[in-house]
Order: C-alpha cells, then sequence, then structure tokens
C-alpha cells in the first residue's frame, strides 16, 4: 500500500535529482570559464553545460517540485486527490520527457540554451520532451481542479483554504503562459526539426518576440524624433565602469588559438 | 457578497499594483514613442548575399547630414566592422541576420535591438561623445557567441 504523499514525493524526488543533475553542470560550466587548466574546458562544453544547468534548473526542477508540492497542498488541505491513475500517467509522462530532453542535452545534439530561440535548432527530442512536461503539468492542474471541485461539493459555503486558493491561481497562470508555448513546440519548432517543413518565421515565436520588449528603451525612429535626439545625447560609455565585455574572454589559449589559425591557413594555401 | 475589510484592502492594492506596472509600459509608449525596435520590414535572409543593402553592409550619408548604418550579423561577426560615423548626428541603425538571431548593442549606450533573420531591426541614435565603442552580441547564436564583437568609432 503506497503512502498518502507517494506521488507527491515521486515528482520532487524526479526534482531533486535534476537539481543535483543541474548542480554538477554548474560546476563544469564554471570550470569551463575560469583561468585554471581544466583539461576539458571548451565552448562546446561551456555552452552544453550552460544548456542543461538551465534546462534542468529552471525548467525541470521548478515544474516537478510545483506539481509534487500542489498534490501535498490538495492532500492535506481536501482530504484526498481525485484521479490518482491520472497522476501517474503524467508523472511517467514528464520523467519521459525529461530523460529524452536531458540525454539530448548532455550528448551535445540541443545547445540551444534553455531560451531556445529559433532558428537556432535542437534535437527533435529536446522539443517532444519539453511538450510532454508540459502536457504533464496540464493533466496535474487538471487534478488539483477536479479534486477542488470534489471537495466543493461536499463541503459548500466554507472558505477555500488559503494554499488551495494560491495553486489554483498558480495553475491558471500556468494554463495561460504554457498554452502560447505548446503552440509554438508543437505547432512550428517540432515539425521543423524533425524537417517537415523547411523554415520557419522567428518572429512568430513568442521567446524572441517577448525579448525586444525587455530590451526596449530603445528609441526608434519615430515622430517624436528631436525628443528621440535629446534623450540620446547622454548616449555615452561609462569610464567609470570598465566594461565587462571591453576584453572579450577567451575560453582558448592564445596559443592554441593562434594553432587553428596557422592550421588553416595552411590548409586553405595548400 | 460580503468581502472582507482586510481582503478589500489587498484586492484594492493588487489592482493598484497592475495599473501602475501596466502605465509604465503604455506611458512612455504614448507620450515618449518609445518601442521596440523592429518595424515589420522583412527580406530573404537566404539571399542576403546578393542583397543591394546588406550584401557588404555600410555607411551612408544622406544629403541632410543623416547616416545609415546598414548592418548584416552572422556568425559571429558583424559586417561592415569597424563602423564609422560622425558624432552629434542622427545615426539611423538597420540591422538584420543572415542565420540566427543575434543581438546588436553598443555597449554603454541605449542602442540596443535583436537582429532577427528575415526582418530588419531599425533604431536611430544620436552619439555625443567621440569614440570606440564595443558592439556586442548578446543573444546566445552559437559556440562562439561570446567572441562577437564589433568596433563603432565615432568621430
Amino acid at each position: 500500500m503506497a503512502g498518502k504523499h507517494t506521488l507527491a514525493a515521486s515528482h520532487i524526488g524526479v526534482a531533486v535529482a535534476a537539481f543535483g543533475v543541474a548542480s554538477f553542470m554548474g560546476v563544469l560550466q564554471a570550470l569551463s570559464m575560469a583561468d585554471i587548466a581544466f583539461p576539458w574546458r571548451s565552448e562546446s562544453l561551456y555552452y552544453m553545460t550552460l544548456t542543461a544547468h538551465g534546462v534542468l534548473m529552471a525548467l525541470v526542477f521548478t515544474t516537478f517540485f510545483i506539481m509534487g508540492l500542489g498534490y501535498v497542498l490538495a492532500r492535506e488541505c481536501l482530504g484526498r486527490i481525485v484521479g490518482q491513475a491520472a497522476g501517474w500517467l503524467a508523472f511517467g509522462l514528464g520523467t519521459a520527457g525529461a530523460a529524452a530532453a536531458a540525454v539530448t542535452i548532455l550528448r551535445g545534439q540541443s545547445t540551444v540554451l534553455y531560451t531556445f530561440y529559433p532558428p537556432l535548432q535542437a534535437h527533435p527530442l529536446f522539443y517532444i520532451g519539453a511538450t510532454l512536461i508540459v502536457v504533464a503539468s496540464w493533466i496535474w492542474g487538471a487534478i488539483i481542479i477536479a479534486s477542488f471541485r470534489a471537495w466543493r461539493r461536499e463541503h459548500r459555503g466554507e472558505p477555500i483554504p488559503l494554499p488551495i486558493h494560491g495553486l489554483l491561481a498558480t495553475i491558471i497562470l500556468w494554463y495561460l503562459a504554457t498554452t502560447g508555448l505548446a503552440i509554438e513546440v508543437v505547432g512550428m519548432l517540432i515539425p521543423w526539426s524533425l524537417g517537415w517543413v523547411e523554415k520557419i518565421d522567428p518572429m512568430v515565436a513568442p521567446g524572441a518576440t517577448s525579448r525586444p520588449i525587455s530590451d526596449a528603451p530603445v528609441i526608434s525612429r519615430s515622430r517624436a524624433k528631436r525628443r528621440t535626439v535629446t534623450r540620446m545625447r547622454h548616449a555615452r560609455p561609462s569610464p567609470s565602469r570598465p566594461h565587462r565585455l571591453g576584453r572579450p574572454r577567451r575560453l582558448q589559449s592564445t596559443r592554441r588559438r593562434r594553432r587553428r589559425t596557422r592550421a588553416s591557413r595552411s590548409a586553405r594555401s595548400a | 457578497m460580503n468581502i472582507d475589510f482586510y481582503e478589500r484592502i489587498w484586492m484594492w492594492a493588487a489592482a493598484a499594483l497592475v495599473a501602475m506596472f501596466l502605465g509604465a509600459i503604455l506611458i512612455p509608449a504614448a507620450v515618449q514613442a518609445i518601442h521596440p525596435p523592429s518595424h515589420v520590414e522583412t527580406l530573404d535572409p537566404t539571399k542576403l548575399a546578393e542583397h543591394p543593402e546588406f550584401a557588404t553592409g555600410g555607411v551612408n550619408t544622406r544629403s541632410d547630414g543623416s547616416v545609415v548604418v546598414s548592418v548584416a550579423a552572422s556568425m559571429f561577426a558583424f559586417t561592415p566592422n569597424p563602423i564609422e560615423v560622425p558624432a552629434n548626428a542622427p545615426i539611423t541603425f538597420r540591422i538584420t541576420s543572415a542565420d540566427v538571431i543575434h543581438g546588436f548593442q553598443v555597449v554603454g549606450t541605449n542602442a540596443n535591438a535583436m537582429a532577427i533573420p528575415g526582418y530588419v531591426s531599425q533604431m536611430t541614435v544620436t552619439f555625443a561623445t567621440p569614440g570606440r565603442y564595443i558592439i556586442a552580441c548578446h543573444e546566445y547564436c552559437g559556440l562562439f557567441h561570446h567572441e562577437m564583437v564589433g568596433t563603432l568609432i565615432v568621430r
């Protein structure tokens, strides 16, 4: 007989496992950037670990942890969870998706960072895995809502327990936030990564279109042109703060770089 | 419906926050004409090498003294590089990409845009201080993203 929190504990277990792998990736990321003689340092290792760290921490860990926490809260505040079997199905889908995405990242086939802006392309299993995680979270949301409705039928007129109120608000926001993502990934990125469609419009991807807004205070040409110019007069480099990008950090030693240039030059002349 | 006094306070406080954040976006957009540097001007990124404007990119001075700078970003360089522009003149940057999404930021200024394949990002900037500025790609674009740096010389 499974304990009352087995389903929740399984989710949190996957979350903690993802956290562990991501932490290790964080260490590798630092080692491939630091100025020490780390033998495997390379651009591909750096960006691969950066991707793995981001995806496993920001997407897998958070999603699974919140799903587990949601089951705990629902079980404690509402007394029972409706549709445990669907919960296990969702757990299986989500875990399989997370594992598939993680494998393609660790094999270096999906070095696209956790933003995965197209037309930078990942392995199809990366997108399919991400979709399965989102589908799992949708099933989880439906289970929590069904559990709440069942509780409501038996407890008319009682105030909603505060954790459930917060949980329902989270689920509503999550459904709103993931609908656009699902349309992008299922409608555009999966067919494109499988080669079924040749090209996609990077402007239609929500990630790409939301970024220029965050990059805003750029004042473009506009009807308020004069104001634009006076505001822009203040644009100057700040000498007090040395720019981080002033001297681009080299991941390879100068000697290795020179050797590479020389090799390509002799290849060209040959 | 009976709403508790304290609950009412929190609801109004939340509503005020939402109104404040929306205002912080909408008021500058309407009053100061701040908007993202993306207007819908499209081209075929696969034929950029034959494009009259972006094949080599370049700096062109109009008869009224304003300057147009056409920049093509690609893995892992900006074309042309370095870019030389006059100080105290409105400079219109027109930026596009040949392959993936790149960033175009003149470091230390608020000139900042995305280079999106198939689209032209446009912005007008006036530089008051002559000097060498760094142009950084600030969107991850591949394994040598960190080396994608250009130079802007303001004279």
